[in-house]
């Protein structure tokens, strides 16, 4: 059911972000143009069009997902949403596997975009500029190397952009969670007066205890790290990275399922529709 | 007709009544909606629930399709308690426009396709092209009239065992008024019974066998049309104005 | 468009009435087939419970007779009929009656007006 789920939530997106980045990736090949031709106003014109799209687009992305989930979920397309024979779990998921879905696509299109540009910056061409980049990237590789000795494993690399990847992810959920739990709050009872006000509000409320959560644990290791710190640096460089990164991690995927439950709760046993 | 009727009732199937509902109550913060609400459809019925704006009929129909959690009390839909497999089973319309507006006719057709197993596309297909409306035209494009008319062309398409029809005839013109009628009663099968809430009792009462008169949170008259006409002499709606007179 | 009923019978009372009144008046002829309950209920624009329920006391008059696969029959017996259209003209002259009488007149001039009448209309 989430596969089917899936699909139409994804496709309910597509409609606007599809021809946004048709849109921004059309810009930016004609700036890169304007940029071969020197041509100043060109150059000049395409820019602000270009950051101008960028902001639409991040603007937009935000939106969509707030809408999207309030109007399928809470508003009146909820009674249909609601009564699909789908469990509570299916349709958060879905909504929230299509919104990250979108964030990143949105991020890809921006390197795309970078990188276009950075190749008409110069005189350079896209291999010079593969080349840079990928020769960037070897020596970031070397400077981990020069760190953590000979010692180095390739296991370890791999676990960390796994880890890396996790929390990208889990902190982009994170964010439309946050969202969701808010304007699932505008059901309850008292709240369900001003239903917009009071997901702002909520959205502000919940904010408080997440970052202090998110201070604490961080200042906690810091603690740790200080009282334990003979225990620390009996641990090689590699094993204390990847410590770091999976404590990253789980306080991330926590606060997911801090945001997740409230959530779920809501909608399942006090959805009140208008 | 008949022997398919008495085969059902007098077999095993029919021992749970469609919908079962008992000593339900839901308030919404001090405000009770409903108090103490009890009754039971057996299966090939069209029951009327019949009251007042705001005497709890839209809540009564959001505790059956499982939109809303009671406060106590007990809902049975074929014997099971409302859950993801209810909702498999009842054809809820309310009376809001649900339909999304980036979905064309045949986007909305393949969700009912996708998600309900009972839906039968091709009657769904010829009732929209009875309306001359094609697969292809936009759900954002069309007049609020017209989006009742295809939401209640899904709702009537699935072979559900229970309907639910929050006021499908509020605030429509006669013409559309007796579209709505007829195509409930073309779909109408003696397998599964259809609850249709209205506060508009004339013109309607006679597509009744049974009706519900809810008011103040309870029911208050609960009977078949035929023995209300005879026992009170007159008709549902003379009934229905004596009974909440203001 | 759908049948129109009075307030105050129960509407199977009704339908059975409307439905002696197209035996009588000819709409369906002696041994033909009848409509399906539900073709029938949503002529009537009424449950089809209802429906059959009017059918069912038809057929335990002997004025319809169902076959089991074949489905619904007017009966063959014509004199039924004919005793049927008589049943429902004296229904319709009892109301006439009483509604002359209400005005005023003694039952032997009922007579005479209605003769007068006659002729008049046929002038």
């Amino acid at each position: 059911m989430l596969r089917k789920m899936l699909k139409y939530d994804i496709k309910a997106m597509a409609q606007t972000f599809l021809p946004f980045y048709a849109v921004i990736l059309i810009m930016s090949v004609l700036n890169s143009i304007f940029i071969n031709f020197d041509w100043l106003y060109g150059i000049v014109g395409g820019s602000t069009i270009l950051v101008g799209l960028f902001i639409a687009l991040g603007v937009t992305t935000l939106v969509l997902i707030v809408t999207q989930f309030y109007k399928n979920v809470l508003g009146d397309q909820g009674y249909l949403t609601n009564t699909l024979p789908v469990s509570v779990d299916t349709i958060i998921c879905s909504k929230l596997i299509s919104a990250a879905l979108w964030i990143c696509l949105s991020g890809i299109v921006a390197m795309i975009v970078g990188f276009i540009l950075l190749c008409s910056v110069s005189p350079l061409t896209f291999s010079d500029v593969w080349q840079a980049a990928s020769s960037l990237f070897g020596q970031i590789f070397d400077a981990i190397f020069a760190v953590l000795g000979g010692e180095f494993q390739i296991l370890f690399v791999l676990l960390w952009i796994l880890l890396m990847v996790l929390i990208v992810l889990a902190a982009i959920a994170n964010d439309i969670l946050h969202f969701y739990c808010a304007m699932s709050c505008s059901q309850l009872r008292p709240f369900s007066k001003n239903r917009i006000a009071a997901s702002f509000i909520a959205y502000i409320i919940i904010n408080i205890p997440l970052s202090v959560l998110t201070g604490l644990v961080f200042s906690c290791m810091a603690l740790v790290s200080d009282r334990f710190q003979n225990f620390f640096a009996g641990l090689a460089p590699e094993t204390l990275f990847t410590v770091a990164l999976f404590t990253v991690a789980a306080i991330f995927v926590a606060m997911d399922i801090l945001l997740y439950l409230p959530t779920r709760y809501i909608l399942k046993n006090k959805l009140n529709l208008e | 007709m008949n022997d398919t009727m008495d085969m059902i009732q007098g077999g095993s199937v029919s021992q749970k009544a469609v919908l079962q509902v008992n000593s339900l109550c839901k308030s919404y913060g001090n405000h009770p909606v409903l108090e103490g609400v009890g009754f039971t459809i057996p299966r090939g019925r069209i029951v009327g629930l019949l009251g007042p704006n705001g005497c709890g009929k839209s809540t009564l129909m959001k505790l059956i399709s499982g939109l809303t959690q009671p406060d106590s009390g007990e809902i049975l839909i074929d014997g099971v308690l409302p859950s993801k497999q209810t909702k498999s089973m009842i054809s809820y319309l309310p009376e809001r426009t649900y339909l999304n507006d980036w979905m064309k006719i045949k986007d909305i057709l393949n969700l009912f396709s996708d998600f309900y197993a009972d839906f039968d596309l091709e009657r769904a297909k010829a009732m929209l092209s009875d309306l001359n409306i094609s697969a292809d035209s936009k759900l954002k494009t069309m007049s609020k009239g017209t989006k009742e008319k295809v939401q209640l062309i899904l709702v009537m398409s699935r072979r559900a065992h229970l309907y639910l029809l929050d006021e499908p005839i509020g605030g429509v013109d006669p013409a559309a008024r007796e579209y709505i009628l007829n195509t409930i009663l073309k779909n109408f099968e003696e397998t599964s019974s259809i609850l249709i809430s209205t506060h508009l009792i004339q013109d309607v009462e006679t597509i009744f066998d049974q009706v519900l008169f809810l008011n103040h949170g309870k029911i208050v008259i609960n009977g078949e049309v035929d023995e209300i006409r005879s026992t009170y002499g007159k008709s549902i709606d003379g009934l229905f104005r004596e009974v909440f007179k203001c | 468009m759908t049948w129109s009923f009075d307030d105050n019978l129960p509407i199977y009372l009704q339908i059975i009435r409307i439905l002696k009144s197209d035996l009588a008046r000819g709409k369906y002829q002696p041994g033909e087939k009848l409509p399906a309950v539900r073709e029938l209920a949503l002529e009537a624009g009424v449950n089809p419970n209802t429906m059959q329920k009017a059918l069912a006391e038809l057929e335990r008059d002997g004025l319809v007779k169902s076959q089991r696969t074949a489905g619904r029959f007017v009966t063959e017996d014509k004199e039924k009929i004919m005793e049927i259209s008589k049943t429902l003209a004296y229904d319709e002259i009892a109301k006439m009656v009483e509604n002359i009488s209400s005005l005023g007149y003694e039952k032997k001039d009922i007579l005479q007006l209605l003769e007068r009448y006659l002729a008049e209309q046929e002038a």
